[in-house]
């Protein structure tokens, strides 16, 4: 009996951790991002390692997403976040300084952000706030400012009209900033932007994909310490 | 009498399968609250911010492998023909309970892959914010799991009972 216990345990364990693996596969939009997404296409190489196609590479890189650091550094990290989530949030407020002055700063890396809003209407508030104050120059004076503020999901801390509030806090001109934040003009960003993240497999946020010089990708989940990142640049980079 | 915990753990075969329920559990939510990770590098990392939960998942896991073992022995003696009492499947019942609480964290990640999503993903969004109170919930479920066990191996005497044997004593003299 005992060893038969043994087993229906390992098979629980096997499966609960084996969940990460499977979810990818089944991956289609959330309501939140049915609302957000206009189309989805197939699945894309996201291995771990080893050489992943030109084309995933090129997606996750696409377009001209907010970027902190120099054009010129070798290793790309790419952020999939979402504004509300929690761990994002941690992460930010324990990590993130430490991953710029380590690898951003020293030219090591580029850090660039995409949404990935699952938290509800709220987290793409935060996001078009975030785009709107980018129109001014400050969308990462945003960004830190939306995740030292954080609280817990869908309390309102995130509603339009403390994004307002954020807005007038970092000396935005209000004006601009009330035109951008309202046209709806950043909503295919974030269509696209959680699109992409559904296609590369993201089950949780935040995750990381780093690109090396040679297209080489090292995928980070959850909020994994800064030395985890020293490691993977430090990986992609020896060749 | 001894107590049935510690009756369970001088049963190897018992002490062993508490020690794979401790370790299999552990695992499983060290690596759903983010302390473990497997990949790119298998990490163990608690920020400083999370000493508390860590804290409650190692009681949750030390507890469950304590009530499962013990009910699992108390079923098996039972099954014996020994005295065990019915607290052994109200244990076993306690500590799933008590140990569904990681599958919460299954919930946002089935949001995140639409697989479910909508109402189920925002309860599993507002569970996974209150998972330091839930926890709590459960480590109250397996102490009073734990003390129920241990208490129930202890064999009662009722006063009447006692009485009687104290006639018999004295008569006896």
């Amino acid at each position: 009996m005992i060893v038969g216990l043994a087993i229906i345990l390992a098979v629980i364990i096997g499966l609960g951790l084996g969940w990460q693996f499977i979810a990818p596969s089944s991956s289609t939009p959330t309501n939140t991002a049915a609302m957000l997404t206009s189309s989805s296409s197939g699945m894309l190489d996201t291995s771990m390692s080893g050489s992943s196609s030109f084309a995933f590479v090129s997606n996750l890189t696409a377009g001209s997403p907010p970027t902190l650091g120099s054009p010129n550094a070798s290793v790309t990290i790419v952020e999939f976040g979402d504004y509300q989530c929690p761990t994002c949030g941690a992460w930010y407020n324990s990590q993130e300084a430490l991953l710029i002055q380590n690898l951003v700063d020293s030219g090591k890396a580029k850090l660039v952000w995409r949404d990935f809003d699952y938290y509800g209407p709220d987290s793409v508030s935060a996001s078009e706030a975030a785009y709107a104050a980018g129109e001014q120059g400050k969308f990462w004076q945003f960004h830190d400012l939306l995740f030292k503020s954080q609280q817990t999901p869908n309390n309102g801390w995130a509603s339009r009209q403390n994004m307002e509030t954020f807005a007038q806090q970092l000396g935005l001109n209000m004006t601009e900033f009330d035109e951008s934040f309202n046209s709806g003009k950043y909503d295919p960003i974030i269509y696209a932007n959680h699109s992409l993240g559904v296609q590369a497999g993201v089950t949780e946020t935040p995750t990381f994909f780093l690109i090396g010089p040679n297209g080489k990708i090292i995928t980070i989940a959850g909020g994994q310490p800064e030395s985890v990142f020293e490691q993977a640049v430090a990986s992609l980079t020896s060749g | 009498m001894n107590s049935p915990i510690l009756d369970t753990y001088t049963d190897v075969r018992y002490a062993l399968l508490s020690g794979v329920i401790m370790i299999g559990y552990g695992t499983l939510l060290l690596f759903f609250d983010s302390f473990l990770f497997f990949a790119p590098y298998f990490t163990f990392y608690v920020p400083t911010s999370a000493y508390a939960n860590l804290l409650l998942d190692l009681l949750l896991t030390f507890l469950t492998a304590i009530v499962l073992a013990v009910s699992l022995r108390q079923l098996s003696l039972r099954k014996q023909g020994g005295s065990s009492s019915k607290t052994g499947v109200l244990g076993i019942f306690a500590a799933l309970l008590a140990g569904a609480c990681p599958c919460y964290y299954l919930i946002p990640l089935l949001a995140v892959a639409g697989t479910i999503g909508g109402a189920l993903g925002a309860v599993g969004i507002i569970l996974n914010a209150f998972q330091i109170p839930i926890k709590l919930g459960a480590l109250l479920i397996l102490v009073v799991a734990t003390y129920k066990l241990n208490k129930s191996g202890v064999c009662k005497i009722s006063p009447s009972t006692r009485s009687v044997l104290r006639k018999q004593s004295l008569n006896e003299q």
